[in-house]
This record gives structure tokens, sequence and C-alpha cells, in this order.
């Protein structure tokens, strides 16, 4: 027996007027409470996705989440979390730290047209273009970025305020006090790093389930953390501190600064970054259990929830670290140890109580006390050292070459490391030098050597320069030598007596060849400032 | 002699002439070599080799695979390898296995990975 067909339905008013006008209720009737129509719209498309669904959008939707270091990494870490409705995102750079045009290749939340904005400004204008429904601010850095300010909120009180923080930093005093900020506060810390092709990536201080580091069978049993007598820990909420509880050496810290990155590396982890901190953040509190290990945070700090979101399908990366190889084209995820028993800042036996006080810079630099060190003098007067330090300033202040990718040298932990102190007379300023380098007779009196890496010499180069690198420049001097008392290219009835001038990027390394020159006899002299302060070299 | 694959990544690739993966045989350890000099009688059985472990792996590599800034891997006078690097055995952090007294089997891949901080 046929069933008759249905009446024709009218079609569905479009518009609220068109319901309104019809007597029916308007389109927020159908939604949850806290799930506006536009939201419906706008997130349908991870709505829609059985593991995350409108419960833990909803959850994301009413959290906060702080990213700290608005460049490579927090770019594509804020358009993502911003895009897929983060509550609240607090955007914190370095105060002072503008757009400039050699990030535009990986930090694509900011524009051409913005070069010269305050970075956190820069990119919430982005995330706010994306998504109006999200609640943007912009955070004074200061307290990630080193120093106490006097009166200033610590880091950890900070955090406490935000339900994940995202690490978007790019240097090794940064990272250990936002890890000892998250464990003090309380917080999930989702870190991540990238530079030249590599890319690594964790979350810290989140309870890894058994799920999550379930580890594949090996030949070796199982042996406790070794080095301490205390008793393993229950927890899986591992930190930076348990994982690496002495920071590397200073000159084996390669920054995309001087290093170099291809932009899509860190754009890779940075939205993974984001991955990880809306899987953390979508775990409804309501469902969320309470670690059982007593050596979690301090007494009164509220924990995060643990491995609930890994019960319904979505698993942390905690405990676990992926690692990036971009120039393979290759991930691969390892298993981490468990809490450390005597970590410095998570475990019962911490001496990390507060970061105030702390000098993470000098720490970071192998000198835990900063009151004993000797302070950077030279690198100060040369103002590349301010009360915020900069990747670029560890490496500077370490001495170290600037070598290329992520390499190391072995002058670590040594304040003799910082380059030599010359006097006035040994050094010329960039300026004055380059309007009589370019005159006939200013060009054949000098021989002008550069210092830096051959692949930062071939790209851009002062006319007339020769490229010894730092590292082979001692043993260079005596054939550099010869060429000063007229070699064959002095020329017939010319100036047989030339002058050694050194450069470099930034005149540091060239004071360490000037050092070596004079130990060896030639009375050299260096750019002060280097080719960044020589007018009209292009900047890099 | 155990064959196993060791594994540079993270800049620390740049030490071994940007080589990321390098097959190494490691040579018996010296405790393995020591036994059974006794002379008189019957010969004394074959003694077991005692198991490589990743200490003497890290000391191999040291000597034999890194060709610059020896000291950027390890120091001399350090059981272990320098701060910033992890070690994973199989890709399991060394800590679940025991560090460098981890008796390592042919096949088995060791991973020296250089910490990031840049961004
Ligand atoms: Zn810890």
């Amino acid at each position: 027996m046929m069933v008759p067909p249905d009446p024709p339905l009218a079609a569905p008013p479009s518009a609220a007027n068109g319901s309104l006008a019809l007597g029916l209720p308007p389109a927020d009737a159908y939604t949850p409470a806290n799930l506006p129509p536009e939201s419906i719209s706008r997130y349908s498309r991870q709505l829609l996705l059985p593991v995350f669904g409108p419960t833990r959008q909803i959850a994301l939707s009413s959290s906060r989440a702080l990213i700290i270091g608005c460049g490579g990494l927090g770019c594509p870490a804020a358009l993502y979390l911003g895009a897929a409705g983060v509550g609240h995102l607090a955007l914190a750079d370095r105060p002072g730290d503008v757009v400039e045009v050699t990030n535009l290749h990986r930090q694509v939340g900011h524009t051409t047209d913005r070069v010269g904005v305050e970075k956190a400004e820069s990119l919430a204008i982005a995330v706010r273009a994306i998504n109006p429904l999200v609640n943007v601010t912009v955070v004074d850095g200061s307290a990630f970025a080193g120093g106490d300010r006097p009166g200033g909120a610590t880091a950890e009180a900070l955090v406490a305020a935000y339900d994940v923080v995202l690490d978007c930093t790019d240097n090794v005093a940064a990272r250990y006090l936002i890890n000892d900020a998250c464990v003090l506060g309380g917080v999930p810390l989702v870190a991540g790093a990238a530079v030249g092709t590599d890319g690594q990536l964790t979350v810290y201080n989140w309870e890894a389930s058994a799920v999550d580091v379930a580890r594949p069978p090996t030949g070796s049993p199982a042996t406790p953390v070794v080095g301490t007598l205390l008793p393993p820990r229950k927890s899986s909420r591992v930190c930076l501190r348990c994982v690496f509880p002495v920071p590397p050496p200073p000159s084996c810290v390669g920054s995309c600064d001087t290093a170099g990155v291809l932009g899509p590396v860190p754009g890779v982890i940075g939205v993974l970054q984001a991955l990880e901190a809306i899987k953390v953040l979508a775990t409804p509190a309501a469902v969320a259990a309470a670690p059982d290990d007593p050596a979690a945070p301090a007494p009164g700090v509220p924990l995060p929830p643990s491995g609930a979101a890994a019960a319904a399908g979505l698993t942390v990366l905690a405990r676990r670290m992926l690692l990036f190889d971009g120039a393979d084209g290759a991930f691969t995820t390892v298993t981490l140890r468990p809490a450390r028993p005597d970590c410095a800042v998570c475990s019962p036996a911490r001496t990390v109580t507060s970061t105030a006080g702390v000098d993470y810079a000098a720490w970071a630099r192998g000198k835990p006390r900063a009151a004993t060190a000797a302070p950077p003098v030279a690198v100060a007067a040369e103002g590349a050292a301010a009360a915020v330090p900069r990747s670029t300033d560890v490496d500077t202040a370490s001495g170290a070459p600037a070598a290329p990718a992520g390499s190391c040298s072995v002058v670590p932990f040594q304040p003799s490391a910082l380059p030599p102190h010359l006097p006035p007379a040994w050094r010329l300023p960039a300026d004055a030098f380059a309007a009589t380098y370019f005159t006939p007779a200013g060009a054949a009196a000098t021989l002008l050597v550069d210092v830096r890496p051959a692949a930062q010499y071939q790209l851009c180069a002062v006319p007339g320069s020769v490229n010894v690198p730092v590292d082979g420049f001692a043993a260079a001097v005596p054939d550099l030598a010869t060429r000063l008392i007229g070699g064959k290219d002095a020329g017939e009835g010319a100036a047989a007596i030339r002058r050694m001038v050194i450069v470099c990027r930034r005149g540091n390394q060239s004071r360490v060849a000037v050092a070596a020159a004079r130990g060896a006899g030639v009375e050299a002299v260096d750019i002060i400032g280097g080719l960044a302060a020589w007018p009209g070299f292009p900047a890099y | 002699m155990t064959r196993v694959t060791v594994r540079f990544a993270g800049g620390l690739e740049l030490l071994v002439g940007g080589r990321k993966r390098v097959d190494v045989h490691l040579p018996p350890a010296p405790s393995a070599t020591a036994v059974g000099v006794g002379g008189g009688g019957a010969p004394p059985p074959p003694p077991a080799p005692a198991p490589a472990v990743v200490g003497d792996l890290i000391a191999h590599v040291r000597a034999e695979v890194i060709t610059e800034r020896h000291d950027a891997f390890a120091t001399a006078a350090d059981a272990g390898v320098r701060p910033g690097i992890l070690v994973l055995i199989n890709d399991v952090d060394w800590e679940l296995e025991g560090t460098t007294a981890a008796a390592l089997a042919d096949g088995d891949v060791v991973s020296f990975i250089s910490t990031l901080h840049g961004g």
C-alpha cells in the first residue's frame, strides 16, 4: 500500500524578522544559553566533530588563554586559537618589541603596513579581524622577559589568571621563568620551539594519563630516575626542569635571528600549540579529575584537570615530546620521563618557591648568582643589552660566534667568553669609517676583513672586503699580514702601508678578531657596532 | 660488537658533518675483553661479553663520530652529555632506561636531540 507523500512544507524563515513576522521565536531560542546562534554558525564545522561538539565548544568559549611571545610561534597559535573561539585571548610580548620587516616571512599575524607597531598590538588586530567574538587583550610582557618590576605582579600571579599558557618565546631565560611561573601558578603550559628546520612541542604541568604515555616494550627494565635518593613520584605532571634541570650552555643555543629559520617550521609548531591548547581548554571542569600526586603544586593552587580529555578521545601531548624535522618532513613523538623526584620547582624538594628575585637571564648564562657575576659592561655600553633579554642579547653576552644554524662552540659558562673590551683607539665609528673607505685613498689604505660566517658574507658584503670567518681568523692572521705590507694587489707606487680593519655583524666578533690580530703583532682596529651600524648596509 | 643507529637532531647533526643518522659498530666493552686471561689447565669457557651500555656509546661517539666542537656534545670528564641534550633509546627518554647504564642491543636507535629555544 502506497504511503501518500507529505504535503510540501512552507520554506523556513531565514531571517529573524521573518520568524517574528510569522510569530516564531528568535534564533537564540533554538540554542543553548551559552552557545549563541552566531557561534553555531561560526564554529559549525568543529561543532559537528564528534570528539569536540557543543560541550567542548562551550568550555573553550568560557576559557582564558595567555600567549607569551607574538612572533613565529605566537602568530599562528593566536590566529588559530582565536578563530576556534577561545573566550579570552591575552597576548604578551616585550614592551617595545615592534614588527620588523625581517619578521614577516614567518610571523604571519603581522602585515607590512604594521611594521613599527608593537607586536602584541599588531597580532591583536589580526585576531579581532578574524573573530570579533573573542575578547582579545594585550598584556605587558615585562614580567616574563627577565626582571621583576618593583611593585609589579610576579609572573606566577599573572599566569594564574589563565587556564593555559602558550610559551612562544625565543630564549632560554624566558622559557625557564615561564615554566616556573606556570608550576607555581598551577597552569598548564604548552611549550613550542623552532629553529632552522627543526621544531619541538610538549605540554608541561598537565597530568598525563596512562594512555598518554603507554611505553613501547623494550628490552631494558624500567629504572627509576637516577641521581636521587628520593622515591619516585606518582605524578606524570612533568615540567621543563624535570626534563632539563640545567639550561644549555649559551654557546649551544641557536636563535632564529642568528641561525635562520624557514617560516613554515615555527608555523607548524605554533599551529600545533593552538591544537594542544584547545584540547586542554576544551576539557570541561566537570569531568576533570584531581591528580593523586602529593607533590603537586603549592597548597591552595587549583590543579589543572587531568587526563579527562584523553578519556573522551582527545589526548594532550603531556609527558611526550613531538619532534618535527622539516628538512626530512618527519614527525616523531617520544616518551618523556615521569616527574623528577628532586625537581627544583615542581617536587616536594623544590628550591624555587617564587620567580621574584631570581635572575633568570644570569642563570641561563650559567651564572646562578647574579650578584657574583661580572656585569657585561662592554656589551651594555653598546646598547645591545637592554633590561629585557632577548635571544640575540644572550648570544651576544656569551660571545658565541655568530655561527650557522644552531651550531655550538665550546665556550660555555665562562665569563671570559664575553668579547674583549678594547681601548677606544682600537675602534672606529661605522659612519665615519664608511665615509673614508669609499674614497680611492681610503680603500687603498685599508684591508677590510669581514669575520662573519661565509653564508652571511655571501648575503651582503662591503665591496672590496675579504671574508675570514672568526673561527679560523687567528690561523689566518699571518697570511693577512703579508697583504698589509704591499702584496700583489697593492699596485705599483701605491701606499705600502695598509691598515687592517675588522668588521662583523654587530661589533662583537670583530673585537675577538682584533684581540687575536694584536696578539700576533698586527695593529688591527674594528668597527663599533659592526655592519648593523654601517650606514646604508642592508639590515638582516 | 653492538650495532646501533645513532640519530642527531636539533642542530647536533652539525657536529657530525650534517649527518642525521650514523650507524655505529660499538666495540666490546673493556670489561668483556679483560676477562679470561688465566693460564693453565683447560681453556676457560669464552666469557659472555658484557653488553655495551649507553655510556660506552657516548664516549665512542664523542671520540670517533663527532668531528668538531666535541664539548658541545659531551665533555671528556662527564659521564653523560652536556645540559640541554635529550637522549632517547628507541624513542623513549633514557631516564626510563637507566641513562648511561642502559644496555644496548643490536638494532637499537639512540637519539641525541638538542633542545630548541627559538621561536
Ligand atoms: Zn619539575
